[in-house]
């Protein structure tokens, strides 16, 4: 028993109030992760209508997931599922409802202002549309120096260029890049400017937000690649979040299938994308065409149900039930929670009737 | 007999640094009932070659400086204007990338699906109407009656282009143009489009040119694929031959960039990603090219491919192609 994250059932153990936790100290120090996010709710007031109360509308509900150093958690899930929503709130850009992130030990969900600035600059993001997210007015050095700037990183103009300039060269830009604005690039070369910006306050933590979705697909692979490159290099702990399952599970370690709101599979990326639980990842993983390499039936023809969302949403049970194929009456009635299947696996699922068979 | 043929399709597009070509020298054929994917990241001309099809690049700034496009046997760039009213939306159907944009919001759905049968069909608008709630069943609408009079932002991006492909359809079109179907929707709805194509094309035996840049798609849906980069299909062939034995150094490199499953867990610290990628970005399309634009990105590139542009070589019995010297016949190689 040396490592609880690998050995034990349970996700690595919570730090513990001062006292208890000195105790328990032994021989090795169990590994603490760097995020946690614990409980995590955000729901949005939804007015009244003609013939409605006025109600709330659940984002997330009841989100629980950590992050360990040097690890890419991936999340998958469709959009409006509230991948974003919990991005933000992770970084507290919105505020959640109920619920604690804690990141590094400290509680983020709490941390007053000028505290929260000093965490800012070790969580980062970058968003999904490069020509949307970089102000267009702005030099790349710019751009790139602003974070170190804000945060006052460097002392002297010199070295706040060079810093950024060493920046745009670990992205695999040239320094010449820095005199010229965002337009001048392709998407590929603006995401790259995106993450440089992100680095350059050098940040433990970085957010990608469908960070590829905007790029063409052999672009797509030289984003990948410079993403983990980094990761080695700067020691970056990364939240993957995208709707592409086959580079989420290909690029995370750990990965986490969201569904209105809810984590219903999570697992080593390797068991999520061979196991496919529940029958949610399961509908995922058929709707991602094969690859040729992988020699897919492509004429097999395989149906999937229209969704009415509202009515999934505001079931008792399971949200998924009234699409899936193994619905039966407890899945109506009672909500999963999510649980190991195998002791020790840390794959977990939220269904009553999984896929177990392979 | 093919419904649709392209031969050497140039169009350039004028601008204040001169212009820029979009499409160079493409050659395509879709034989009746077939269905050809044009597959090329942003800004090989996929989307041009379709709207050149139709005629609807706004001229200036774009010209078609050469080639000719043959439907049913007639040079579509020789036709009137009315005649191409006749043809468009009637025998050729098309459904773009984004169905929000392309349908009108202020009248509804069933509205939009009667207005090509009122206006090329001539029908009466009692006749229209049935048909249209006929073409509503047809795409997956459930209770068609009770949908036909919603409007375009109460439905689903998933059911919205259900929508688009009703009204491409109504008039029972030769050829259908799909321009990136699938792009702006989630995956579960995707897989739901692409399910309704292929029994569409399977039901009517129409001619089908699918436009997009996702692999995956086109695996479901061709019998045939043509890869186009930087305004040239440098590949062309049956979806078998062009997926399992690409020719040309970009298919290949493109097929390898899409990141397999994985098998065993990714351990931390230990395990680096690493796909094959291409190197470089698509090149500028200024002026005339007397060489491979593949040629700067090229890991087999040789001495010739900057000099003259590679034509397209035949492989295995003349139906798979590629325009590389790489696979220029041995005489011609040696020469």
């Amino acid at each position: 028993m040396t490592d609880p994250i690998t050995k034990s059932a349970e996700p690595a153990s919570l730090p513990q109030s001062g006292s208890a936790q000195r105790k328990k100290k032994k021989k090795k120090k169990p590994e603490q992760a760097l995020l946690y996010v614990q409980d995590l709710n955000k729901a949005y007031p939804r007015p009244a209508g003609l013939f409605r109360k006025a109600e709330l509308s659940h984002a997330l509900h009841d989100v629980n997931f950590y992050i360990r150093h040097r690890e890419t958690f991936g999340l998958v899930g469709e959009s409006g599922c509230g991948k974003t929503t919990l991005a933000m709130c992770i970084l507290r850009l919105i505020e959640p409802t109920m619920g604690r992130v804690l990141f590094d030990g400290k509680e983020v969900t709490t941390l007053r202002s000028g505290e929260l600035r000093q965490l800012r600059r070790r969580m980062q993001i970058v968003f999904q549309d490069p020509y949307a997210s970089l102000n267009p007015h702005m030099t790349v050095r710019d751009l790139v120096a602003e974070g170190i700037e804000v945060f006052g990183l460097a002392a002297s103009k010199h070295s706040i260029d060079d810093m950024a300039g060493t920046m745009l060269e670990r992205v695999g830009l040239s320094r010449d890049a820095m005199t010229r604005y965002p337009h001048a690039f392709s998407g590929g070369e603006r995401q790259r400017i995106a993450i440089a910006r992100a680095l350059a306050v050098s940040p433990d933590f970085l957010v990608l937000d469908e960070p590829l979705s905007a790029l063409d697909l052999s672009v797509q692979a030289q984003i990948i690649n410079l993403l983990d490159d980094l990761q080695q290099k700067l020691n970056l702990t990364q939240l993957f979040i995208s709707h592409d399952l086959r580079a989420v599970q290909y690029v995370s370690h750990r990965m986490a299938i969201m569904h209105l709101g809810r984590i219903v599979e999570m697992g080593p990326s390797s068991s999520v994308a061979k196991d496919r639980f529940h029958p949610y990842t399961r509908a995922l993983f058929t709707a991602m065409a094969s690859a040729p390499s992988e020699g897919g039936d492509e004429n097999e023809p395989r149906k999937l149900p229209i969704v009415n969302a509202l009515a999934d949403e505001i079931s008792r049970g399971c949200a998924y039930a009234s699409r899936c194929e193994r619905q039966e009456e407890r899945c109506h009635r009672e909500r999963p929670v999510l649980r190991e299947i195998e002791v020790g696996s840390h794959h977990r699922v939220a269904c009553w009737q999984p896929y177990l068979e392979s | 007999m093919s419904a649709l043929a392209i031969r050497d399709l140039v169009v350039r597009f004028d601008g204040p640094e001169g212009p820029t070509t979009a499409v160079d020298g493409a050659t395509l054929d879709i034989a009746e009932g077939q269905t050809v994917a044009l597959v090329g990241e942003s800004g090989a001309g996929k989307s041009v070659t379709a709207r050149a099809i139709l005629r609807l690049l706004r001229s200036p700034p774009a010209r078609i400086d050469g080639g000719e496009i043959l439907f049913d046997g007639d040079d579509i760039r020789g036709l009137s204007e009315r005649q191409m009213r006749t043809i468009r939306g009637a025998r050729i159907g098309m459904i773009f990338q984004d169905p929000l944009a392309a349908l009108n919001p202020v009248y509804s759905i069933g509205k939009q699906i009667m207005e090509p049968l009122l206006i090329h069909r001539r029908c009466g608008r009692h006749e229209a109407k049935k048909r249209a709630l006929k073409l509503l069943e047809q795409v997956g609408f459930p209770d068609p009656k009770r949908r036909f009079a919603l409007f375009p932002h109460e439905l689903s991006g998933g059911m919205r282009q259900r929508a688009m492909i009703a009204a491409a359809l109504a008039c029972e079109p030769e050829l259908l143009i799909a321009d990136e179907p699938t792009t702006a929707l989630d995956m579960v709805a995707a897989r739901g489009i692409m399910d309704l194509l292929r029994s569409i094309k399977e039901q009517r035996k129409m001619a089908m040119l699918l436009i997009s840049h996702d692999l995956g798609v086109v695996t479901q849906l061709a019998d045939e694929i043509a890869i186009m980069y930087a305004g040239r299909i440098v590949e062309r062939g049956p979806r078998a031959n062009v997926m399992n034995q690409p020719l040309h150094p970009y298919t290949r490199g493109l097929l390898q960039s899409v990141p397999p499953l994985r098998t065993k867990p990714r351990r931390r610290d230990r395990d680096a990603v690493r796909l094959p990628v291409i190197p470089g970005s698509a090149p500028a399309m200024r002026g005339a090219t007397t060489s491979c634009r593949f040629a700067d990105r090229c890991a087999d590139v040789m001495a010739r491919c900057h000099e003259e542009a590679p034509p397209l070589f035949r492989a295995n019995d003349d139906a798979h192609g590629s325009r590389c010297f790489l696979h220029a016949p041995v005489s011609e190689a040696n020469a």
